[in-house]
């Protein structure tokens, strides 16, 4: 599915305290937008804002296929998203993580797709262990198998390299590379060296009226 | 709409899987409610000792055991997503009322187990006198559909507050009073012999409450869910 993103004089506060104000942008196919700024500029409220997790204060967020704008539930259903605050399910294995997300989108059997995810990411071995038993960087791409499982065209990654190595870093490029050309892609971010290597585009949020959080 | 149905259905069957198999897995529901209800039916056997108590003591007794009971079980449903950050997830995933069906028909299903081995141990400690068995399933099976339907949302709207434990109880009391003093009334009526006829128009009003607060709760749970 082909969609465009359009981000609209968007704000947001929490109990008068002004995280954001007056974002507008707008991403074509197979746009890549990184955002950076520092802690508390909002960079995560951002990405659950676009996604549909969190309401704005005001502005608008509007992706559409072709004319037809599309309602939260399918904006939703579009969506890839992965973050450090976003948990799966510990008591699971990688495997049955992602069967059980990929029935609730709806997906036909994809077993070779989930397979093929988790080997990229090095977790073939591992995935019929469950999640409690993985280090924090291999349940940080089971995150990211998830959020790529049903080929988003909206991907939406907060501090996606976020407790990976080396190896780690290296199969999310390869992922975000395999991407199809027409999705769009927006990282959240402060590693630089994902600002050189991902950031066609760039968005920098700045500190928020009152300093950080 | 076929395909939407099934989608809806597939979805559904995904989610009661999870929390089953989460459940299998750590116990935590189960024994949450085994525990409580045994403990609770422990001491009401050594209070009554060897005293007779009559029809309506024992269908109260028995109401009070299963509404505890659910109350330090059910309200984890939704508490345990928020708690561990797995609900953001879930809510991007899965349409809010299949997330309301899902959890409702699992804690229906722990419910009716629970209910079936508080039952078994209540006439097994107390020794009640039993006049009509088939009405007694029938009373229990509606008012634990009832109480599943209603715990399930009030566990929702608590899992985002502060104050979970004590808030669940307390939410609960008012809404579940009419279901309560209902299945109690019916419950004393079919230890005492009664026949369905006795006791219809309190079989129709719990399968009334159960249909209005299921209904009410699937079209207010987007609001409830949702940010």
């Amino acid at each position: 599915m082909i969609v465009i993103l359009q981000v609209e004089q968007l704000s947001k506060s929490y109990n008068r305290r002004i995280i954001f104000e007056g974002i507008s942008f707008t991403m074509e196919p197979g746009d890549r937008l990184v955002v950076t700024g520092p802690n508390g500029s909002g960079k995560s409220t951002l990405l659950k804002i676009i996604c549909g997790l969190l309401q704005p204060s005001s502005g608008t967020v509007h992706l559409s296929n072709g004319s037809k704008k599309m309602d939260l539930a399918e904006r939703k259903q579009c969506c890839g998203y992965a973050s450090p605050e976003v948990n799966l399910y510990d008591r699971l294995t990688a495997y049955e993580n992602l069967s059980f997300f990929a029935a609730l989108r709806g997906l036909p059997p994809c077993r070779e797709r989930m397979v093929e995810l988790l080997k990229r990411l090095q977790l073939k071995e591992y995935m019929h262990q469950p999640l409690c038993s993985y280090s924090s960087g291999m349940k940080q791409r089971v995150k990211l198998a998830c959020a790529l499982l049903h080929e988003p065209c909206l991907l939406l990654l907060d501090e996606p390299s976020c407790n990976l190595d080396e190896q780690g870093r290296r199969a999310l490029e390869e992922l975000l590379n395999l991407r199809p050309l027409h999705g769009i892609t927006i990282i959240a971010t402060n590693e630089t060296e994902e600002v050189e290597k991902f950031g066609q585009k760039l968005l920098s949020l700045g500190v928020p009226p009152g300093g950080a959080a | 709409m076929g395909k939407s149905c099934s989608l809806w259905v597939s979805r559904l069957a995904a989610l009661l899987k999870k929390d089953l198999l989460e459940e299998f897995r750590t116990r935590y529901a189960i024994n949450a409610l085994l525990m409580f209800a045994v403990t609770a039916l422990v001491m009401v056997s050594f209070a009554v000792g060897v005293n007779t108590l009559s029809a309506t003591l024992h269908a109260a007794l028995l109401w009070i055991i299963l509404f505890f009971a659910s109350m330090s079980g059910l309200g984890r449903s939704f508490v345990k997503e928020e708690e561990k950050n797995t609900a953001p997830a879930l809510r991007l995933a899965a349409p809010a009322e299949v997330v309301y069906v899902g959890k409702l028909v699992f804690n229906f299903l722990i419910m009716l187990v629970l209910a079936a081995l508080i039952l078994l141990l209540y006439l097994f400690l107390l020794n009640p006198p039993l006049g009509s068995p088939a009405l007694l399933v029938l009373v229990i099976f509606l008012g634990v559909a009832g109480l599943s339907g209603a715990t399930t949302i009030l566990a929702a709207i608590v899992a985002r507050a502060a104050n979970q434990g004590t808030l669940l109880p307390v939410l609960s009391f008012p809404v579940l009073l009419p279901l309560l003093i209902t299945a109690i009334n019916a419950t004393r009526v079919a230890i005492e012999g009664g026949g369905v006829g006795d006791v219809s128009q309190g079989l129709l009003f719990l399968v009334a409450y159960g249909v209005i607060i299921i209904t009410a709760s699937l079209l207010l749970f987007d609001f409830v869910w949702s940010d």
